[in-house]
């Protein structure tokens, strides 16, 4: 039995090593409301990008809300504060979510006219003949292509593309409706525009944070629309926003700027030129904030929203009367 | 994968076990590994949160085996999901390559000590699931350094059973982290940059006391007759690198090895 003792050895090993992977690594922090208070401005104070261009101090509102933390506060209310303090910062792109709510400032699209009706465009200009191509609505209205997109969140295809260009050819031109699209994936605002060009055009630049100061950026990138590989339109093009045209979409008005043949027609979009970043709290809770920037070839700065060519209200006699003024006047626009 | 085969495949690998040699020259050995690895993992980069769970796991060993040393080339991969206390999960990812030269140093009957040098290439790249933007973000490291060990060897009817612990830690290299918000590395951050010039503006030293990689590797191995093996183990290892943001990382594998002597 002596001699079997060494057959201890590699048991006792296993026995130390086995599920000990825990061990090796620190506890998580503490979910006390001030860790939680703590963790979430200092995030803000060094990965977002816009306290310059807003205005914003951010050592302020610390010591504003700082006060407001107790050790004995319930979730709700801590949850309160720090949307507050959130709110501050006046970004479609910053929120704060827990189990049980999400924070949000909307005022970029709350505090300005509607100018968009969506029974008005489903009963009285899409109809009941229009297509569904994935998820692109047109019809054609006066030989004119209108589509409506809902979201850049909903995957555009190349096939959907070639759809829409093969309706779209003989006819005066396209409206492409984001009204109310509150953005989603880049990659098919980037497929959409390459649709609408014949060769590659710069349409902005973006930079990202490097560090936690608040002027650590990258260099500016240069962004270009490319044309795709099938079929493109090159004819005339409105584009029509609203202030609820948030984040994508305000990238997709950006390319539209660059293109001679588009006009942007509405109101400005909502804005949103950040990309967000995401994060989480001590408790569990996940934060986003923007954390990058996006200029036009000018240099100005999209965050507030892009600017249309042609200002158009959505009049409340002509919506009462079942009448979207913006789509009237795009049509009137293509007609000429 | 039909059932029948599955319920054969026991059966198929102890056959396998007893019965193939493979031929080729004199002290080669080729290792099968599977198991799972439990892990636990913190990138402060993504959460202050810890994150835990069960990888499935598995690779490939060559074994170089010489009077004078063994050279041991290894090749792991491993994924699965990983959890936070709320949660929250990541998919998780990883592929690791890495070499151990060993010299067996000084025998005391069937008790050996064992010296020598190791190099781990490792890429990790993990994918929080409710990030909608940035939520990709992955790591590579490559480190040298150095092998100590044990080894014991044991008569049985003919055949050996062996039990070797050998342990390590790296004491050079480099790695590349995500910068600071994006997964790419800084090199790869500032517009034009990218290339040769943007790996070597990406790595960080591996500096010993600052940045830790250690490895504990125990292995209990039943050598049959024809030299043709099997082995259960344990392979633990810890990782902290330091920059731009802490990640810590331990992972404990669970593993079954074929061994099967190449002659």
């Amino acid at each position: 039995m002596k001699r079997e003792r060494w057959l201890l050895i590699p048991l006792a090993t296993l026995m130390l090593l086995t599920s000990c992977e825990k061990v090796f690594l620190a506890k998580d922090p503490s979910t006390d409301p001030m860790t939680q208070f703590e963790h979430l401005w200092k995030a803000v104070d060094e990965q977002y990008a816009y306290f310059a261009l807003k205005g914003i101090d951010w050592d302020s509102v610390y010591t504003a809300y700082r006060p407001r933390i107790e050790e004995t506060m319930d979730e709700q209310v801590l949850f309160d504060v720090l949307a507050g303090m959130l709110h501050v910062l006046r970004d479609g792109h910053v929120n704060l979510t827990a189990p049980f709510d999400r924070s949000r400032n909307w005022d970029w699209f709350l505090d300005h006219p509607v100018n968009f009706n969506h029974t008005v465009v489903y009963r009285n200009y899409l109809g009941k003949e229009y297509r569904i191509t994935g998820p692109l609505h047109h019809t054609v209205i006066d030989s004119v292509l209108y589509v409506y997109y809902a979201s850049f969140g909903n995957t555009i295809s190349e096939a959907h593309l070639d759809i829409l260009t093969e309706r779209a050819e003989g006819l005066k031109g396209m409206i492409i409706d984001i009204r109310h699209n509150g953005g989603g994936s880049s990659g098919n605002a980037d497929r959409l525009a390459s649709m609408l060009t014949d060769e590659k055009r710069l349409y902005g630049r973006s930079r990202i944070k490097t560090g936690p100061e608040h002027d650590a950026f990258s260099g500016w990138s240069d962004m270009h629309i490319h044309p795709r590989a099938g079929r493109v339109f090159t004819g005339q093009v409105v584009v029509l926003c609203n202030r609820h045209s948030y984040s994508t979409s305000s990238r997709f008005a950006l390319m539209m700027q660059a293109l001679p043949h588009v006009t942007l027609m509405g109101d400005q979009t909502g804005g949103g030129g950040g990309i967000p970043v995401f994060g989480e709290l001590p408790n569990g809770w996940v934060y986003r904030l923007s954390a990058t920037q996006t200029v036009d070839p000018e240099g100005n700065h999209i965050e507030e929203g892009v600017a249309v060519d042609v200002q158009v209200t959505l009049d409340p006699a002509d919506e009462a009367a079942g009448i979207d003024t913006i789509i009237e006047e795009a049509l009137k626009r293509l007609g000429e | 994968m039909n059932t029948k085969l599955i319920r054969k495949l026991p059966l198929v690998l102890l056959l396998w076990i007893v019965t193939t040699t493979l031929y080729a020259q004199s002290g080669h050995r080729l290792d099968v590994h599977a198991g799972m690895a439990g892990m636990a993992f913190r990138d402060r980069g993504m959460s202050p949160l810890l994150y835990t769970g069960q990888l499935l796991s598995g690779g490939l060993t060559y074994c170089l085996m010489q009077e004078e040393r063994e050279m041991v080339f290894d090749f792991t991969h491993q994924r699965g999901v990983i959890h936070n206390a709320y949660s929250n999960h990541c998919r998780y990812r990883s592929l690791a390559l890495s070499t151990q030269t060993i010299y067996p140093l000084r025998s005391y009957g069937m008790h050996t000590l064992l010296l020598g040098w190791t190099n781990h290439n490792h890429f990790h790249i993990h994918q929080n699931e409710q990030f909608t933007n940035f939520s990709e973000r992955s790591d590579y490291f490559t480190s040298f350094g150095a092998l100590l060990g044990y080894r014991a060897d044991k008569a049985l009817n003919g055949r050996k059973l062996r039990f070797e612990l050998p342990v390590e830690v790296a004491l050079l290299g480099f790695y590349l982290r995500p910068s600071f918000v994006s997964n790419a590395p800084k090199g790869y951050v500032e517009p034009g940059s990218g290339g040769f010039r943007g790996f070597l503006n990406s790595i960080d030293p591996f500096v010993p006391w600052n940045d830790w990689f250690i490895g504990a590797h125990p292995q209990t191995t039943l050598v049959m007759k024809n030299g043709n093996g099997v082995s259960i183990g344990y392979r633990f290892q810890w990782l902290g690198l330091n920059e731009p943001v802490r990640i810590t990382m331990a992972n404990g594998y669970w593993n079954v090895s074929l061994k099967t002597t190449l002659r």
